[in-house]
């Protein structure tokens, strides 16, 4: 019987210690050095945005890529273009309609590889009222012990993507039909990641 | 010529330089009011039909609003070419009467410019600081306008409501000139840029003219 009992729990710890030992690194973001920028065309010159505020989490191990997980959220009204009338502008109805949608937010389907540091991370972006599959594809730029703290390990991670703002909802086309504001909007993501060793 | 000992004008004279003061303002505030039209702001350019004509309208308001409280010290100042024109007692009842404009036209303002973005709250961080201001001015005007209409319920002896009234009228009129800088792009540079300055300037020495009366 003690036996048994002694099986039993030896089954259940490895049971419950499985997926944990399948499961991914969890990093956190170095907030200062995390940023998801975009790029929009105004007639004819590039304006560079970015979102000030995000939070979310991210699993990932290189070498255990299937097993990765990304999720982050976005507060629409850290939205910063350096001007803050553009700033409110894009806050309003003509735009990103901020009050009713005040969060943008992506989740990681599946992460795979593809080629040498590249991960494709499918997932769901969702932006107003529009959730949508989209790809990031997501380099691995290293990790390493972090200079500054030697107790932790950093990690670089840099997508980018272009979507069509109209196709989420943010603007009717107005500026984009007198060429004013582009419909194509290029999507940086950019994130330097901590754990502790 | 010791100014009291000047004769009294006749009602034609009265009249004449009334009218021309009159044209003068009005002259003044058709600039004023041009300035959403002949220097549209960043948001005016960006916005279409209705939204246009409400966030037009509210900059109007706006800037009617700066131009009568601009007059408020003027009417104040005991400048002896409005007694004439006026007779002393009225310069009050004109200050009064100037008072209740501005508080009944000034929410006007925020209803208008916001009802263009459909009444989108404003985020709560620093570089939203002028419209923070603007509100923050509107409640001071309304505070100030209260208590002048009821200031025998206010437990302050007149010579120091008045004191207080005055100053905050002043700092109210500098501090809404900072707003309507650096809230509007049409502000920042060239004629309506100067407008502002030469307020700002106007009032100032308008405050060194009745400091003695204020602070006393």
């Amino acid at each position: 019987m003690k036996k048994l009992l002694r099986l039993l729990a030896v089954t259940m710890i490895l049971a419950l210690a499985a997926p944990a030992l399948s499961q991914a690194n969890q990093w956190r973001f170095d907030e200062a050095h995390t940023r998801f920028f975009f790029d929009a065309r105004h007639t004819f010159s590039l304006v560079r945005g970015q979102f000030d505020d995000f939070s979310g989490s991210v699993w990932f191990d290189p070498e255990k890529p299937e097993t990765g997980r990304f999720e982050f959220t976005i507060p629409v009204k850290s939205i910063n273009t350096n001007i803050s009338k553009r700033d409110s502008h894009l806050l309003s109805d003509d735009f990103f309609s901020a009050r009713t949608y005040p969060l943008i937010t992506f989740k990681s389907t599946r992460v795979t590889p593809s080629g040498d540091k590249i991960f494709l991370v499918d997932g769901i972006l969702t932006i107003k009222d529009v959730s949508k599959y989209v790809t990031l594809p997501f380099t691995f730029l290293g990790q390493k012990a972090n200079p500054l703290n030697p107790g932790e390990i950093v990690a670089g991670l840099e997508a980018a993507l272009t979507i069509n703002r109209l196709e989420y909802h943010v603007g009717t086309g107005q500026f984009a039909e007198i060429g004013v504001v582009g419909r194509d909007v290029d999507i940086i993501v950019t994130l330097e990641l901590l754990r502790d060793k | 010529m010791d100014r009291s000992l000047a004769e009294p004008w006749t009602t034609g004279q009265r009249v004449l330089a009334g009218t021309l003061l009159g044209c003068a303002f009005l002259l003044l505030l058709l600039f004023a009011l041009n300035i959403p039209f002949s220097h549209p702001s960043s948001s005016i350019l960006y916005k279409f039909g209705w939204d246009k004509t409400l966030l037009r309208g509210g900059k109007i308001a706006g800037i009617t609003v700066i131009l009568l409280l601009a007059m408020q010290p003027v009417l104040i100042a005991r400048f002896s070419l409005l007694g004439r024109i006026f007779g002393t007692s009225s310069h009050f009842t004109l200050h009064r009467v100037n008072g209740f404009i501005l508080c009944c036209l000034i929410p006007l303002h925020p209803v208008l410019v916001r009802a263009a973005e459909n009444f989108a709250p404003i985020p709560f961080v620093k570089k939203y600081w002028p419209e923070y201001l603007g509100i923050v001015l509107i409640c001071l005007l309304f505070l100030l306008g209260a208590g002048a209409l009821w200031r025998k319920k206010i437990p302050l002896a007149y010579p120091l409501w008045r004191t207080v009234h005055a100053l905050s009228g002043f700092l109210l009129l500098i501090a809404a000139l900072v707003h309507a800088h650096f809230v509007s792009t049409s502000f920042q540079a060239g004629l309506p840029r100067i407008f502002l300055f030469a307020l700002a300037a106007a009032t100032t020495l308008l405050f060194f003219r009745l400091r003695k009366r204020i602070l006393t």
